[in-house]
């Protein structure tokens, strides 16, 4: 126990390092942004008009106030400098930290192997991002990065420790947009294809085009990439997709398209496999207060000695429920494909559907609420193997964010879920979560 | 599309009063107005009398800026990428002092950024009338004006009447509304950023809800990122607070069509997910790199 404390005075210690280090690093970066794109007005010579007042006397530069931009008036004789700093850099960032009780940390079954094991823990989040703009036409950036600490109260649980990090460029033309990302994560939560809760490191990229060739119609391109790497006896695997669309309004109300797409996974210790896509999407406005989005389609997965075509579709409804905008309900559903890290040659049709609502109560009160159910099909990439794992897995999740000032706020959420899981492979569970953080701002 | 064109001429033609109906403070600091590109100011300490006079037509030069701070330096200047014709602005209520310390309005690259927190004891009304309406904001709100190429409107905070062609069009956070004509004639095209959807009021008539295009959202875009600055340097804590709550679902429009996302602010901070900012609850399946939601 003595060796926690000071575990966690440690981090505590090393965190107060970070913020300083970061109120150092923002007052540079101000001044610097200053220098770059502070402009002056040119000294005003011209004879004062002939009803103009006299002139107050000279001031002190005054701020005008705080926030994104900085702004300055002075007078000096006759004339009245105006300074306004426009940021191209915006930052921001914030800590998190409280407390959470988890009673199935590690994804286990009160029969299984793999024993349930419950913890209460404190909580600490670092994050912040840095963005550059303003990007209406030209280039646009942002990068980010997020941590989470957790330490387990109970003996025998092994404290957490994830970070993400996350860098984007945007370009906008008269015609053309790009978009660039890429990504990397290191997690050590539940994997509920694992069954149990694992170190895992995600890298992923991602690319994509679109040209409006009229203003009916436009054509895009994308590539997008991503590595997952699991600590253990598990599958990595990687895969990369290129897609093609064209869109077309066909209506005021109603976009329609079509595309294409390939891509690849290549599996550790396993079988590679590869999937061809065709698909139509549109993008329609039914109401006021309901849109959709829907992408509807055939998927084609090819490994040696195995071939399947089978539907696959994403579809989104957004629904403003009271028309006023603060209560909104969103409904997706989903089906693809995706490689096994747990079992050798086997992949799963995730089958979901995720219907979540949203109320802002007053101006600093925001209510969550989420429903989900995923259906997992678990199907052989290689002849010879036989598939048998089925899992259901369903979740509900309320949460509660409330803003005390602009710097400081409050969240509560609570999270149950429970995963059905039958066939080879099989990993059952249930679990509840619930905490509460304070959440700050700088 | 006409009202969307950008405003870069230097010319201005610029008619400006402030009229209260409330006391005003003995002394007050200087009244500045923007001559044929000089900055002139009332003198410190002058009596201003009630309502402010008009000092137009007014045409500034081409590095104009201008300001509008009632309190405590009161300021009016034009800055060189303005056109803009307002002829009135009215603060009205029941509290001279209340509402003239929380009333705001910032000028810049043709934008009325236009301010105003509500005070708990008496009832406030923030009005601007434009050649082709007038925009009245009750209580906490946030928005900006531009003429006469067209007026816009960007809201950011709370909900602004515009009374335009005999139609009452309520603007909400997140919407950019774009005006040509006046009058009877006035065409309204208000961009939900929010959504990603449009509404075309035409001869004070709503039309059914589109799709906007990609030109819309992003001069609706630019359009509301050129107010974020005074926005940011001005609004109250509240609206501060609510923008925040409205600003993932703008971004999330954004993303969708591949255009640049607004910047998070502070109080973005203030509602994230502490469930998906630690990864140690269940990943879907189907991603779990990207934790459902």
């Amino acid at each position: 126990m003595l060796h926690k404390l000071r575990t966690k005075l440690k981090w505590l210690r090393i965190l107060a390092l970070l913020v300083a280090m970061h109120n150092v690093m923002l007052a540079e970066i101000v001044t610097e942004a200053r220098k770059a794109v502070l402009p002056t007005l040119p000294s005003r010579t011209e004879p004062r008009s002939p009803q103009a007042p006299a002139a107050p006397p000279a001031r002190e530069p005054q701020p005008y106030q705080t926030g994104l931009d900085k702004s300055y008036y002075q007078w000096s004789n006759d004339d009245l400098a105006y300074l306004m700093e426009r940021r191209l850099w915006h930052f921001s960032g914030g800590v998190s930290t409280g407390w959470s009780y988890e009673d199935n940390i590690n994804l286990g079954s009160a029969d299984g192997q793999n024993k349930k094991l419950g913890s209460s823990s404190f909580v600490v989040s670092p994050n912040f991002a840095l963005s550059y703009g303003p990007n209406s036409w030209g280039l646009g950036g942002n990068l980010s990065y997020g941590a989470s600490f957790q330490s387990f109260l109970k003996d025998g649980i092994d404290d957490s420790f994830n970070q993400s990090i996350g860098f984007s460029l945007s370009w906008t033309g008269a015609k053309t947009r790009a978009t660039f990302s890429t990504g990397y994560s290191a997690m050590d939560g539940g994997d509920l294809d694992v069954g149990d809760r694992v170190q895992r490191n995600v890298l992923s990229g991602s690319f994509g085009l679109s040209y409006e060739y009229s203003e009916k119609t436009s054509f895009s391109i994308g590539y997008s990439t991503g590595l997952l790497d699991y600590s253990g006896a598990l599958f990595n695997s990687d895969s990369s997709n290129f897609s093609a669309a064209m869109d077309y309004r066909v209506t005021a109300k109603t976009t329609m398209g079509l595309g294409v797409g390939y891509g690849f996974t290549r599996v550790d210790g396993g079988v590679d496999y590869d999937t061809y896509d065709i698909n139509l999407r549109t993008n329609w406005a039914a109401t006021s207060r309901l849109k959709v989005n829907a992408t509807l389609g055939a998927q084609q997965v090819e490994s040696p000695g195995f071939s399947q075509v089978t539907p696959v579709y994403n579809v989104g409804i957004n629904y403003d429920i009271l028309g006023d905008g603060k209560t909104s309900a969103n409904l997706s559903t989903y089906r693809s494909y995706h490689a096994s890290a747990q079992l050798r040659n086997q992949a799963y049709w995730s089958n979901g559907v995720v219907v979540s609502a949203s109320r802002q109560i007053g101006s600093r009160t925001q209510f969550l609420l989420a429903l989900g159910y995923e259906f997992a099909d678990y199907s052989a990439t290689a002849a010879g193997v036989t598939a048998t794992r089925e899992d259901s897995f369903y979740y509900i999740r309320p949460q509660i964010s409330i803003a005390l000032t602009t710097h400081a706020g409050i969240s509560l959420y609570y999270q149950y879920s429970k995963d059905d899981s039958t066939g080879f492979g099989a990993s059952s569970f249930e679990s509840n979560s619930v905490g509460v953080m304070a959440n700050l701002s700088f | 599309m006409k009202p969307l064109q950008s405003l870069t001429r230097s010319s201005l033609a610029l008619i400006f009063s402030l009229g209260a109906s409330f006391a005003w403070a003995d002394e007050l600091p200087p009244m500045l107005v923007a001559v044929k590109g000089d900055i002139k100011g009332a003198g410190q300490g002058a009596a201003i009398p009630r309502p402010i006079p008009l000092r137009a037509p007014v045409v500034t030069g081409a590095d104009s800026a201008a300001m509008i701070v009632p309190f405590p330096g009161q300021a009016l200047f034009v800055d060189q990428q303005t056109e803009l014709s307002v002829e009135s602005c009215t603060v009205t209520g029941g509290s001279g002092d209340a509402v003239t310390k929380s009333f705001v309005g910032h000028l810049q690259k043709g934008h009325l950024h236009s301010s105003i927190a509500a005070s708990k004891k008496t009832t406030s009304l923030h009005e601007v009338t434009t050649p082709s309406g007038s925009y009245k904001a009750h209580g906490t709100s946030w928005s900006t004006w531009t003429g006469p190429g067209g007026d816009k409107a960007a809201v950011y905070a709370g909900t602004v009447t515009a009374q335009i062609g005999g139609a009452s069009v309520q603007l909400s956070a997140g919407q950019v509304a774009f005006v040509t004509g006046s009058g009877q004639d006035a065409k309204v095209v208000v961009v939900d950023l929010k959504t990603g959807l449009r509404v075309t009021y035409t001869n004070g008539v709503a039309g059914d809800s589109e799709l906007a295009t990609i030109d819309e959202l992003k001069q609706a875009r630019e359009t509301f990122e050129s107010g974020l600055a005074a926005f940011g340097a001005t609004a109250s804590d509240a609206d501060k607070i609510s923008y925040a709550l409205i600003l993932q679902q703008i971004n999330k429009t954004l993303a969708d069509n591949m255009l640049a996302q607004l910047p998070l602010t502070q109080q973005s901070e203030l509602f994230t997910n502490p469930l998906q900012k630690g990864t140690t609850t269940p990943q879907n399946l189907a991603s779990p790199e990207k934790p459902v939601e």
